[in-house]
C-alpha cells in the first residue's frame, strides 16, 4: 500500500460524504463501464473494491483495466501483468518504474523479489509434482482451504515455520507481498516451496484478544498504535499487548471485528482503550521472512 | 549545452530543504531543465509546484510537467492523458506567470504492455501517435507551453520500422516529431561512439529534427545495477561519464535541432556525480 493510501481512503470517505470523489482509483470493465472506488483487496481471482455504495467484489474476468490514482501502483499493477504472462523482464522494468516514482514502497521491492524468487527456482531446476505433499514433507506445514486466505492446519514443531512463530490457526495473506486468498492450496504451496537456505516472506494474519482489566502495576493498554504508510500498525508493546501476542510492527486489520481500513486513528486508539472494561478481539497482520528448508 | 534530468519522487518538491538541494545540484551541474513527475494536483500537491516552479524559474530553469503510463496508447483510455492534460492547463491558469509548468512531458513507453504490444504494436503505436496529436492540439491552445515525449531509440533505428499515419509511412518517431515540439530520444549506451554508441543511435532523430524544425534531446541513463550494464553509466564513474557526454555534445552541437543531454533520473545521477 502506498504512502498516501490510508489517508486518501479516509478523505475518500469523507468526499463522498459531500460530493463527487475528485480523485480514485478507476476499474474499467470489459464492457467499456467504469467504476470508481478504491481498491482495498487484490487476489488473483478477484478485487475488492470500496465504493460509495459500500465494499464490491469484482471479477477479474470483468475487468479491462484498473488505473489507481497513485501512479506507483499502476507500475505494480501492469507489472505483476507482465509476470502473470510469463514476460519477466518487462515485469522487472515495471516494478523498477513503480521504484523510481516511490523508491521506499514496500509492495514494488517485494514484487522485484517474487521476480527473483521465481528465477532462483528456474535456475535450480525447482519441479514440484505434489506441492500440498511436497510443502508437508519438507516444510511439516498443511494448510486447509477457507472462503478466503487458507488456514495453517497443522505445524510440526520444530521446523521452519514454528521457529518462525506461525500457529495452528493463522492464516496465510501473502507470499512475498502477493496475495494467497483466494487460490487453490497447491498454487499456494508452489508459492511458499523453493530451493532450500533460500528466503520467502510470508504475511500472515492472526486473531488475538487485548484482554480486559489492567494488573495494577501493568503499563495500560500495552500497545500503542500509528497510521503508517501500510495502515493502522503498531508502534509499541507493553507487557499486557506482549501477553496478547501482539508485536511492534504489526498491522491491524480489524479491531473489535471492525475492519480497521475505515478507521482513523483516533477511533482506533478509542476502541483499543474499551479494552479497560470488556475483551477487544484484534485481527492482526505479520511480516514473516522464512529460510526454506531442507525437509531433513 | 543544455541538460535536463528527470525528478520522479515527488518528494522532492515538496518540501523547502529537497527544493534547495535539487536546485543546487542543477545549478552545479548545469541542469537548464527538469521533468517533474506531476500525476496529481490536489491543494497541497499544487501548492508545492507552483512553489517549486517559481523557485526553479528564479534560477533559470525550465520545470515540464511529467507523466505517463503504457496504457495511455490505448485509444479507448486517451480520455485519461488527455484529463491529465487538461489538468496541467488547469494549473497554469490558476498560477501566476512564474508558478506555471513549462510544458508537458509523457513517458507512456507502451512496448512495456508486453502482449499487447506483441500481438498489436501498430495498434498501440497508432494510438500512441493520436494521442500526441490530441495533446499538441491542447498545448497549441497554450503557448508557450511546450510539449516533449519519451521515445526509444529503436523507434527509428530499422529502416522498415515504420508506420503509416495521417497519410504518412515514417519512423514513429519522426511522426512524434511532426506533433510535438521536442522528442527526448532514450539512448541508453554508456559509450558515445562506434556501432550502437549514443551518437549512432541518435543521430537519425537529430537529422529529421533538423528538417522538421523540432529538438532532441538525447536520454541517458545512470542508474546502477541495470541489465545489461551497457545501457547505464551507473557503476562508471563522473569523469567518465563526461567525457562520453563531451564526445556526444561535440557531433551534435552544431546541429540546431539537438536540444542537449537529459539524465535519467535525478537520484542516481546526484549519486553519480557526487
Amino acid at each position: 500500500m502506498s504512502r498516501a493510501r490510508v489517508t486518501c481512503h479516509l478523505v475518500l470517505v469523507a468526499l463522498w460524504c459531500h460530493a463527487a470523489p475528485a480523485s480514485a482509483d478507476e476499474i474499467y470493465f470489459a464492457s467499456g463501464e467504469p467504476l470508481k472506488g478504491l481498491v482495498v483487496e487484490e487476489h488473483a481471482d478477484r478485487l475488492i473494491v470500496s465504493t460509495v455504495d459500500g465494499e464490491r467484489v469484482v471479477s477479474r474476468q470483468e475487468v479491462d483495466e484498473v488505473f489507481f490514482d497513485d501512479p506507483e501502483r499502476n507500475y505494480l499493477y501492469l507489472g505483476n501483468e507482465a509476470l502473470a504472462e510469463g514476460d519477466a523482464a518487462t515485469a522487472i522494468a515495471l516494478f523498477q518504474r513503480a521504484l523510481r516514482l516511490n523508491p521506499q514502497w514496500q509492495d514494488a521491492h517485494d514484487a522485484l523479489q517474487r521476480v527473483e524468487d521465481r528465477r532462483l527456482k528456474t535456475t535450480a531446476g525447482w519441479v514440484g509434482d505434489d506441492p500440498e505433499q511436497a510443502f508437508w514433507t519438507t516444510w511439516g506445514v498443511r494448510l486447509a482451504a477457507t472462503d478466503g486466505y487458507p488456514v495453517v492446519a497443522a505445524v510440526a514443531s520444530q521446523r521452519a515455520m514454528d521457529h518462525a512463530g506461525v500457529r495452528v490457526g493463522d492464516h496465510l495473506v501473502a507470499v512475498w507481498g502477493e496475495s494467497m486468498g483466494f487460490r487453490p492450496l497447491a498454487d499456494v504451496a508452489e508459492r511458499l516451496l523453493g530451493p532450500p537456505g533460500t528466503p520467502v516472506k510470508v504475511t500472515i494474519q492472526r486473531d488475538v484478544t487485548l484482554r480486559a482489566g489492567p494488573g495494577p502495576s501493568a503499563t495500560w493498554p500495552g500497545v500503542e498504535l500509528t497510521m503508517a504508510p501500510a495502515g493502522l500498525t503498531v508502534s509499541r508493546v507493553a507487557a499486557l499487548g506482549a501477553l496478547a501476542g501482539v508485536e511492534a510492527g504489526d498491522l491491524i486489520v480489524a479491531l473489535d471485528h471492525r475492519p480497521t481500513r475505515y478507521l482513523p486513528l483516533a477511533g482506533a486508539r478509542a476502541t483499543v482503550g474499551r479494552a479497560r472494561r470488556h475483551d477487544v478481539p484484534v485481527r492482526l497482520q505479520r511480516h514473516l521472512v522464512i529460510i526454506r528448508p531442507t525437509g531433513e | 549545452m543544455p541538460f535536463a534530468t528527470w525528478v520522479w519522487d515527488v518528494r522532492h518538491v515538496t518540501s523547502a530543504s529537497a527544493r534547495q538541494q535539487i536546485l543546487a545540484f542543477c545549478r552545479a551541474q548545469r541542469v537548464s531543465t527538469l521533468y517533474v513527475a506531476a500525476y496529481q494536483f490536489t491543494p497541497a500537491q499544487a501548492e508545492a509546484y507552483r512553489a517549486f516552479n517559481h523557485e526553479a524559474h528564479r534560477d533559470g530553469i525550465a520545470v515540464h510537467a511529467l507523466a505517463g503510463d503504457p496504457r495511455w496508447a490505448l485509444g479507448r483510455y486517451h480520455h485519461l492523458p488527455l484529463a491529465w492534460a487538461e489538468a496541467v492547463i488547469e494549473f497554469n491558469r490558476a498560477s501566476g506567470p512564474e508558478e506555471r509548468f513549462d510544458g508537458l512531458h509523457t513517458d507512456i513507453e507502451p512496448y512495456l504492455l508486453s502482449r499487447a504490444w506483441s500481438e498489436h504494436p501498430a495498434r498501440l503505436l497508432g494510438g500512441f501517435l493520436d494521442l500526441h496529436a490530441k495533446v499538441a492540439g491542447r498545448v497549441g491552445d497554450h503557448r508557450p507551453l511546450q510539449l516533449g515525449v519519451d521515445v526509444p531509440f529503436w523507434f527509428d533505428d530499422d529502416p522498415a520500422y515504420v508506420i503509416q499515419w495521417r497519410g504518412r509511412v515514417q519512423p514513429p518517431s519522426h511522426h512524434v516529431l511532426d506533433v510535438a515540439d521536442y522528442v527526448t530520444v532514450l539512448a541508453y549506451r554508456n559509450y558515445a561512439e562506434g556501432a550502437e554508441g549514443v551518437i549512432e543511435l541518435a543521430s537519425k532523430e537529430v537529422a529529421y529534427a533538423e528538417q522538421a524544425g523540432k529538438a532532441v534531446v538525447i536520454g541517458q541513463e545512470t542508474q546502477p545495477d541495470l541489465v545489461p550494464a551497457y545501457i547505464t553509466y551507473g557503476g562508471t564513474s563522473a569523469a567518465y561519464l563526461w567525457a562520453e557526454w563531451a564526445k556526444v555534445i561535440r557531433a551534435f552541437q552544431s546541429r540546431r535541432s539537438f536540444g542537449g543531454i537529459a539524465v535519467h533520473h535525478y537520484d542516481s545521477y546526484r549519486e553519480l556525480v557526487g
